[in-house]
């Protein structure tokens, strides 16, 4: 086992100092980084917006202003003085002619200087008939449109409503009525709704697997060509058994693969924690599955299967490889063998996590970490979680021992046509037979 | 006692016999000296020993016990193919295959610092080995083998790729180990390598033995020759199979290159001269060499280079 640790020790200094696994590494950070950055900066209105009521009795500001400050965008609507050559009291026309060819200019209001984005003309007296009229810029902000509006109408409505010879509080009782309106998912949408958020965190750790097996599998892939290509094997192997040094590779490079999905979750998490708001919430909430104590070790122990049988996959095609060329033209298939059918997994785990696909690949080793972390949200019976891992671990320890001979058989094989390519040149030469 | 015992082995690849029925035993010790033309199963008998490869059937033993990496903190190997981490520091290649041969990691430092300076690495301690010229990088490769002191150096073409300075240095680190009680072996097809090092060797050819023994005996396997400068013909005399003059004569004396029956021995014939008053005026013996020996048992197969 000591020998095992070395040749990790090694692999895992060797990967860490070179420039790629840094890029990788920070590659995630730095996208969470900007993105947080670019949702404080879109989000943060650039200059804000100013706007400007004719109220000569002061029946519709009040109300406004405070519906802007309830709604927590006092910093973002002010409202400015009305300019003093405006002619407020010629009439809405002459008025609207004159705001109009000001609005999205630039005014002055308390604490800076902002686009007009909204003028509202109140009449002196809502009983002769007179409306309220609201002259609004393109660009206006959609919250400011319809806090003024509302207040407006709200205004109109209770001078109808006293014009009818209602009391004042009954008019504002009338006014204020409307249905209370109560969302109300049915059963089967609350389940599924419940069955997304737990299953967010699993299918998460899918993808994350998915990503982390490939970037580290193929650093894995051109570390073994390296040494084949490199000639010092021979030398190795006089030290290390063939296995040790398979294993060695796969705990030294599976670390590397835990390292970055270390930090990516950690900085994920980091995130979420700075930025608060729903997105935290969300995350909160998906994270509750592992308050349940086996939660937290199969999600790991799954994770790491899954791992295991993937790079296992690459860490054999390298052995038996001369370049990374040749490594690449049976990548390919071999990736697509892997990828396709978890990708129809996934579809079918968020539809239905009990569908018959997902149940058979349940019990299909080399599907079955994937099958086994998508389903983990929605329960798995203990008996079926109980025999497909039993049958994971095996067919790991299986693939561990093929790969023992794979390695045995092709790490010496240097210089002498690749078993692929031999493959390859016996598979062509049957063609040509038939 | 045999440090290395191959007793009736034999390795095949599919339909082709690499080794056939190998057996010897190289005792502890001194030099030993692994011969053949290319591809006469050099290689394939070193990793072999080194449980590398498994033989098909027949017996080895390393040190009194079956092949296996349990032996690997008492061997040092240099394999043929020359290869490092290239991103490793020179220091640090050297010190890891000490770790991976048994040492703690401060004595594999150690060793490696020692190993540098009795190299002249020391240059290129920190250096990775990507920088270093090909020469100096089969000296790093070198010390990997001996950065654990090992009881057993196992070397498969070491001179191979190495200018004269560096070979004359790599004969001085053989005699050195061999002088601190280690046992060497080496493969070549350089008799001249052999000839200079070996206590004993084995000569293979086709996955054959064809000679084992020590080089002394090796280069009497052909009969020496002999050149002498006498007044008369030596043909008549005991023991002579031939006699021919080389030049014509110089004041009645002439140069014969003669030929002795197998089994003469060249001090009987010299005897002999002075018993009988046959006068001569120069009397040299020169043996066969290894180089010599080798063309006579593999012939027309070898492709070894002079």
């Amino acid at each position: 086992m000591r020998r095992v640790w070395l040749v990790a020790a090694r692999d895992f200094r060797q990967i860490v100092a070179t420039r790629g696994f840094w890029m990788l590494l920070l590659v995630v950070p730095v996208v969470i980084a900007g993105s947080l950055a670019a949702t404080q900066f879109l989000g943060r209105p650039a200059r804000g917006a100013a706007f400007v009521v004719v109220d000569p009795i002061n029946t519709v500001a009040p109300t406004i202003d405070r519906r802007i400050a309830e709604a927590g965008r006092a910093a973002d609507f002010v409202r400015a003085p009305t300019p003093a050559d405006a002619p407020v009291d010629a009439g809405p026309e002459a008025f609207g002619a004159y705001i109009q060819g000001r609005l999205g200019i630039s005014v002055g209001a308390p604490g800076n200087v902002r686009p007009l984005a909204l003028a509202l003309w109140v009449p002196k007296d809502f009983s002769y008939g007179e409306r309220a009229r609201v002259w609004v810029a393109p660009t206006a902000d959609p919250d400011l449109v319809r806090i003024v509006r509302s207040s407006a109408g709200r205004a109109e409505r209770l001078a109808a409503l006293r014009g009818a010879g209602l009391a004042e509080t009954a008019a504002e009782r009338i006014e204020s009525l409307g249905p209370q309106v109560i969302a109300a998912p049915t059963v089967a949408e609350r389940r599924r709704g419940d069955l997304v958020l737990r299953s967010i965190l699993p299918l998460a750790l899918v993808y994350l697997l998915l990503v982390a097996a490939m970037t580290t599998g193929s650093m894995m892939l051109q570390g073994v060509i390296e040494e084949r290509s490199n000639k010092l094997l021979e030398a190795v192997l006089a030290c290390v058994r063939p296995e040790e040094l398979m294993q060695g590779k796969l705990l030294g490079l599976g670390a590397v693969g835990l390292t970055i999905l270390a930090v990516w979750v950690g900085c994920a998490a980091a995130a979420v924690h700075a930025a608060q708001g729903p997105a935290a919430g969300l995350v909160a909430a998906a994270l509750q599955p592992l308050g349940q104590p086996w939660m937290a070790p199969a999600l790991l122990f799954y994770f790491v299967s899954g791992y295991l049988i993937v790079s296992t996959v690459f860490l054999a095609i390298g052995s038996m490889s001369d370049t990374v060329q040749d490594a690449q033209a049976y990548l390919v298939p071999a990736l697509m063998a892997i990828m396709a059918p978890v990708v129809v997994m996934m579809d079918a785990v968020i539809v239905d996590p009990d569908s018959p696909i997902v149940r058979a690949m349940t019990w299909i080793p080399p599907y079955a970490p994937f099958a086994m972390l998508a389903r983990l949200g929605s329960g798995v019976p203990p008996l079926e979680a109980a025999g497909s891992g039993i049958l994971m671990v095996g067919f790991i320890w299986l693939e561990l021992f093929l790969l023992g001979r794979v390695f045995r058989a092709s790490l010496l094989g240097a210089g002498q046509p690749s078993p692929l390519r031999a493959l390859r040149r016996l598979m062509g030469r049957k063609r040509e037979a038939t | 006692m045999a440090v290395l015992t191959f007793e009736a082995v034999v390795k095949r690849f599919g339909d082709f016999t690499a080794i056939d029925q190998l057996s010897f035993g190289v005792p502890e010790g001194g030099v030993f000296g692994f011969l053949g033309a290319n591809g006469a199963g050099k290689t394939t008998s070193l990793r072999m020993a080194l449980d590398i490869l498994r033989p098909t059937s027949g017996r080895i033993e390393v040190l009194g016990r079956a092949p296996g990496r349990d032996q690997a903190p008492s061997i040092g190997f240099l394999p043929e193919e020359r290869g490092l981490y290239r991103q490793m520091t020179v220091t640090g290649v050297i010190a890891y295959f000490g770790r991976l041969k048994g040492l703690s990691a401060a004595a594999a430092r150690r060793a490696a610092e020692a190993l540098i300076e009795r190299l002249d690495l020391g240059a290129w301690a920190r250096r990775p080995v990507a920088g270093l010229s090909k020469g100096m990088s089969q000296k790093v490769q070198l010390a990997t083998a001996l950065v654990n002191t090992p009881r057993l150096l196992l070397l498969d073409e070491p001179f191979s790729g190495l200018d004269p300075v560096n070979q004359a240095l790599l004969e001085d680190i053989i005699r050195e180990a061999a002088r601190d009680g280690a046992t060497v072996v080496f493969s070549t097809h350089v008799m001249q390598h052999a000839e200079r090092l070996c206590d004993r060797l084995i000569l293979l050819s086709g996955g054959r033995s064809v000679f084992h023994g020590t080089v002394s005996e090796a280069r009497s396997l052909l009969p020496p020759r002999l050149r002498l400068t006498a007044r008369e013909a030596p043909g008549r005399l005991a023991g002579v199979a031939h006699a021919a003059p080389m030049s014509a004569a110089v004041d009645g004396w002439t140069d014969y290159e003669v030929a002795l029956r197998p089994g003469a021995d060249p001090g009987d014939l010299l005897e002999t001269c002075t018993a009988n008053g046959f006068l001569l005026r120069e009397f040299q013996v020169e043996r066969a060499s290894l180089h010599e020996v080798f063309l006579h048992l593999v012939g027309g197969q070898s492709e070894a280079s002079a």
